[in-house]
């Protein structure tokens, strides 16, 4: 059974791969988030392998199940999962899915940590602020960091082929301590990010006696950025609420914001 | 107010990078500072559009759709802002004004098109199903160009029919709701923080969120340089962490004292 098994070529991963980086998360639905893009960018590699629409189309009804993750790094999972089905093992598909169950999670914890948020907010923040001073260098430095790692991710997708299950598995606890430390980075930027694009300001004016001070100047003097950290507290706290979402928030901020702004309580 | 070739343009623009914003995402990273240019191109006016795209783009850090849940659409608010923001003349107060409650109705178009893609799920099984290969194509590109068109949609409207209508809206908000959006706009981003909180190990490593704090507010440290710093403290815990793996596994052999002298 082994000599017969189709391995599939340089080409058929590069054609499985640009099918895939274009529909990963077509058509995003609420019942199997992105198992449709998954299906249709692998089935050259399907056809391929197979050869036979009732075994494929069989195989797709365990493909089309729940299935989320972050997108690039949906790229590791489809490749190891090719790799699995080119054995043609009777229980190749089984065990694939089953694999890119026990993997999606842990990878979009990755992905969302790392690429996502952590260098998403410090390039954001890069660009952000050089745009506020006119220039556009911020932005290109942000877009050349992220070209570099979306092409690293695919470059992962032809190693997890090669290096099948084996790759994602002896790199599972590595990759477990990688996502803890990167998030220690996320949390001391995210700490420098409140001090720095957070801008709440109190307008009060205290008048004692013949001296009037702006209440924010006392605060600040003694905690910098100090309505920056109220506001954080207060919504973090707010999160909290049961059926409180991020949707609701922003409606309940730009409500209270005009409300406090407008009494000049806040400037 | 916006001449046909303004129109297209824009719209073509947006078009594309919805397309791009759910396909290839090579456009993730400062988005808005390059959706805000871009608009602000066509329209003749880069200054503002960079500076209405900044502003939106530092707003909008943090707020991520993370595990399929929707959140404010700030490329959406981005371009409307940014249009307006030079046609009205109003600048980037006038570009918050409309560009923050466009984002906000986004969030409920992002609702709908995920909703909508229940509709194609089931045709792209059944075309499964039916071994009919070329229907799943059309029912995974159907839901990309279906989504990108209804994006593009409520541009191409206030572009034209709306476009008067909320010009005359700006010039006549009063002073006190300018206030309020603006205190907006500095709030926002503490959402964004709050959620990106929720997300990240705070129990355990909580007190890092004071040092980054420390050395941007009292030591006044550019932001790279305290990312840098901490790589570095997170590197000796990522050593530390897979040591401690290491050990485990080898909990069997030795557990040794070896290591008392230096």
């Amino acid at each position: 059974m082994s000599n017969n098994s189709v391995v599939l070529s340089k080409k058929d991963l590069d054609q499985v791969l640009w099918r895939y980086i274009f529909v990963r998360q077509a058509p995003f639905n609420y019942e199997t988030m992105q198992s449709g893009g998954f299906v249709w960018a692998m089935h050259p590699a399907m056809e391929k392998i197979y050869g036979d629409d009732d075994v494929i189309a069989k195989k797709y009804r365990s493909y089309f199940r729940f299935y989320n993750t972050h997108p690039w790094c949906g790229n590791i999972i489809l490749g190891a999962c090719l790799a699995l089905e080119s054995t043609k093992d009777e229980s190749a598909t089984d065990t694939a899915v089953e694999l890119r169950t026990a993997l999606m999670g842990p990878l979009a914890g990755l992905g969302d940590s790392i690429i996502w948020v952590l260098l998403m907010a410090v390039m954001g923040a890069i660009a952000g602020y050089q745009a506020l001073n006119g220039s556009i260098g911020g932005w290109v430095i942000a877009e050349a960091v992220q070209l570099v790692i979306w092409f690293a991710f695919n470059k992962m997708f032809y190693i997890a082929y090669k290096q099948g299950v084996e790759f994602v598995t002896t790199r599972s606890a590595q990759l477990h301590n990688l996502t803890e430390c990167a998030s220690i980075v996320g949390i001391a930027v995210v700490g420098a990010l409140i001090a720095s694009i957070v801008n709440v300001h109190f307008g009060i004016t205290m008048t004692v006696g013949e001296i009037s001070q702006s209440l924010d100047d006392q605060l600040n003097s003694i905690i910098p950025c100090f309505g920056n950290i109220v506001a954080v507290v207060l919504i973090y706290k707010a999160l909290g609420i049961k059926k409180m979402n991020s949707a609701k928030m922003v409606v309940y901020i730009i409500i209270i914001s005009i409300i406090l702004g407008a009494t000049g309580i806040l400037k | 107010m916006f001449t046909f070739t303004q129109i297209l343009l824009c719209c073509v623009f947006i078009f594309i990078m919805s397309l791009i914003g759910w396909s290839a995402q090579i456009f993730a990273y400062g988005a808005n500072v390059l959706n805000g240019a871009v608009i602000g191109l066509i329209m003749g006016d880069v200054k503002t559009g960079l500076t209405v795209g900044g502003t939106m783009c530092l707003m909008s850090l943090g707020i991520g759709g993370y595990g399929g849940s929707s959140v404010p659409d700030y490329a959406l608010g981005t371009y409307v802002g940014t249009m307006f923001a030079i046609s009205s003349g109003g600048g980037l107060e006038a570009g918050l004004a409309i560009g923050i409650p466009v984002a906000t109705l986004g969030t409920e178009f992002d609702v709908l098109t995920k909703m909508m893609g229940s509709f194609f799920i089931h045709g792209e099984m059944k075309a499964s199903e039916n071994h009919d290969w070329k229907g799943m194509t059309k029912s995974v590109w159907g839901w990309m160009f279906l989504r990108s068109a209804l994006y593009t949609l409520p541009v191409l409207l206030v572009m034209t029919v709306g476009a008067n209508l909320i010009n005359s809206l700006l010039a006549s908000i009063p002073t006190w709701l300018m206030n309020g959006l603006t205190v907006a706009s500095g709030m926002l981003p503490a959402l964004g923080f709050a959620i990106l909180m929720k997300y990240l190990p705070l129990k355990r490593w909580g007190l890092f969120l004071v040092f980054g704090f420390v050395l941007y507010a009292y030591a006044s440290l550019p932001m790279l340089a305290i990312a840098a710093l901490t790589v570095v403290i997170a590197y000796l815990i990522y050593l530390y962490l897979q040591d401690k793996d290491a050990m485990k596994s080898t909990t069997s052999t030795a557990v040794g004292g070896a290591n008392d002298d230096e």
